[in-house]
């Protein structure tokens, strides 16, 4: 009986697996959720900078395609939300070549929601190679990095665009970053020789890699996964699919827990079994 | 020659970007924009390289019909509908900026985005299968890595603070401390083995990258 819990059929995880994620959405309940310092902070600056006589500008750098797009875009979407509330001017731009349509679409699905207009409220620059070489070269001639918007319009001739020379013409830099050409170039590369308010939306399972850089102060502020999309939503007060989503992840979390705890349970129940029978 | 104009090249190049980087003078500025841009440059010039060891690899294996030649026709074809789609752009051809909700962004959107999406959320079944059957307490490491892995588990999701408001304290505290002690450690040891190397390729010690010498 043991040794066939302990060869469970991968079929049964699959299939609890799959009714601990679909349930929550049909069953719906209340969740507490409380946005922890860390993403506290991010919403702060952009509450700080939207104080600015002239509304303050972040650029948002998309470092991340499809894969990762269920638990990065509802952070996108609820950071945009706000600093669109609060009549913050956004940049947008790529570093992973698959997310330039997606990172598009979500500039201007929230741009539209907000009225915003581009090239004066919101500009989407696109993706350009280089990665951490864009980082550095954007930091010092920023028209130079990228001449046109996604649209082939010049840089410089963009009311929100013209007068940023440098990476200190804007207020916060912020990196989506699911891997390598994120969070982690950007202090490497930028962050650490210009020393501005830089922050990171990351997935859950690579957060615990960016706490030395939260320490050190390189970066202020983090969004963490799914939850700290979630978390982002109940501060500005606007519920979406992260919150939604958290039912679900609650639910695949217990049941993963339940399954490593119980092939514990087998395995040592096993070993007792097997040690019972040596003996004899 | 063969040898001594890349070794020379990585010398001049390499003391050239640890001084520039460190020189805070308007020269050094400018001088480090065009080096970057045309580091930049080298790399879009890379990619074509890259693009050709693909199709040449597949190419390959559709000749001499390897195991899951298919697959590589479908290589060829994903890149010659993408490659034409994008180069027509809806008739105002690549010299223009791509058209707004032409084919290159209806393939992107509904045969890339559903594709990629499926193949990253069928982990969470491997994951959980995978926890089954191999996160065991074999060893006091290994138990209290367990505990300390279910217990950050637990205390990110927000059920658990319906539970117990300690279990996200804990898991903050996991995350806070042991956590970024070790990351930290492995940081400066990633950085020092950077920097090392790279010292070693600056004199000339590390010649790998000509080709495999050693």
């Amino acid at each position: 009986m043991i040794q066939k819990l302990f060869n469970i059929d991968r079929r049964i995880i699959f299939a609890f697996i799959f009714l601990s994620v679909l349930l929550p959405f049909l069953v719906k309940f209340d969740l507490p959720i409380e946005a922890d310092k860390n993403v506290r902070t991010v919403y702060n600056k952009i509450e700080e900078i939207s104080q600015k006589a002239s509304g303050g500008i972040i650029l948002m750098s998309f470092d991340y395609d499809n894969s990762t797009k269920a638990e990065l875009e509802p952070a996108a979407r609820a950071i945009l939300s706000h600093a669109f509330m609060k009549n913050v001017k956004v940049i947008g731009m790529s570093n992973w070549p698959n997310g330039v349509t997606m990172a598009k679409t979500i500039m201007e699905d929230m741009a539209k929601e907000y009225g915003k207009q581009n090239g004066v409220d919101w500009a989407y620059l696109g993706y350009k190679s280089g990665a951490g070489l864009l980082m550095l070269n954007l930091s010092m001639d920023f028209h130079g990095a990228f001449p046109t918007d996604t649209r082939g319009e010049k840089i410089d001739q963009i009311p929100l665009t013209k007068n940023i020379r440098t990476i200190k013409d804007i207020d916060y830099v912020m990196s989506l970053s699911a891997g390598s050409g994120g969070i982690e170039e950007w202090i490497i590369y930028s962050q650490s020789k210009y020393n501005y308010a830089f922050a990171g939306v990351c997935t859950a399972v690579s957060a615990p890699d960016y706490f030395p850089f939260l320490q050190s102060g390189q970066m202020h502020g983090l969004v963490g996964g799914l939850a700290g999309a979630a978390q982002y939503e109940t501060l500005i007060n606007k519920p979406g699919t992260a919150i939604d989503g958290m039912r679900p992840q609650s639910v695949a979390h217990l049941v993963l827990i339940f399954f490593i705890i119980f092939g514990n349970i087998c395995y040592f129940v096993n070993k007792k079994f097997d040690m019972k029978k040596e003996r004899a | 020659m063969k040898k001594n104009l890349p070794l020379t090249i990585a010398f001049i190049m390499g003391w050239l970007g640890i001084l520039l980087d460190y020189i805070p003078h308007k020269v050094s500025e400018v001088l480090m924009t065009s080096i970057t841009k045309g580091l930049m440059v080298t790399i879009a010039i890379v990619a074509f390289l890259g693009l050709y060891s693909l199709l040449n690899m597949h190419w390959i294996k559709i000749k001499r019909k390897n195991a899951g030649w298919g697959y590589s026709l479908l290589v060829f074809a994903g890149f010659f509908f993408m490659l034409i789609f994008g180069l027509y752009n809806q008739g105002d051809l690549f010299w223009k900026a791509q058209v707004e909700q032409g084919m290159v962004e209806w393939i992107y959107t509904y045969i890339f985005t559903p594709c990629q999406e499926t193949m990253f959320s069928i982990l969470a079944f491997f994951i959980a299968s995978a926890a089954y059957r191999t996160f065991r307490a074999k060893s006091m490491e290994a138990g209290i890595l367990l505990v300390a892995a279910v217990l950050v588990m637990f205390g990110v999701v927000p059920i658990s603070g319906k539970i117990w408001s300690g279990f996200p304290e804990i898991a903050q505290w996991l995350l806070e401390y042991p956590n970024m002690a070790v990351k930290r450690a492995i940081f400066f040891g990633i950085a020092l083995g950077v920097v090392s190397m790279s010292l070693r390729i600056i004199f000339g010690i590390e010649r790998s990258y000509m080709g495999g010498e050693g």
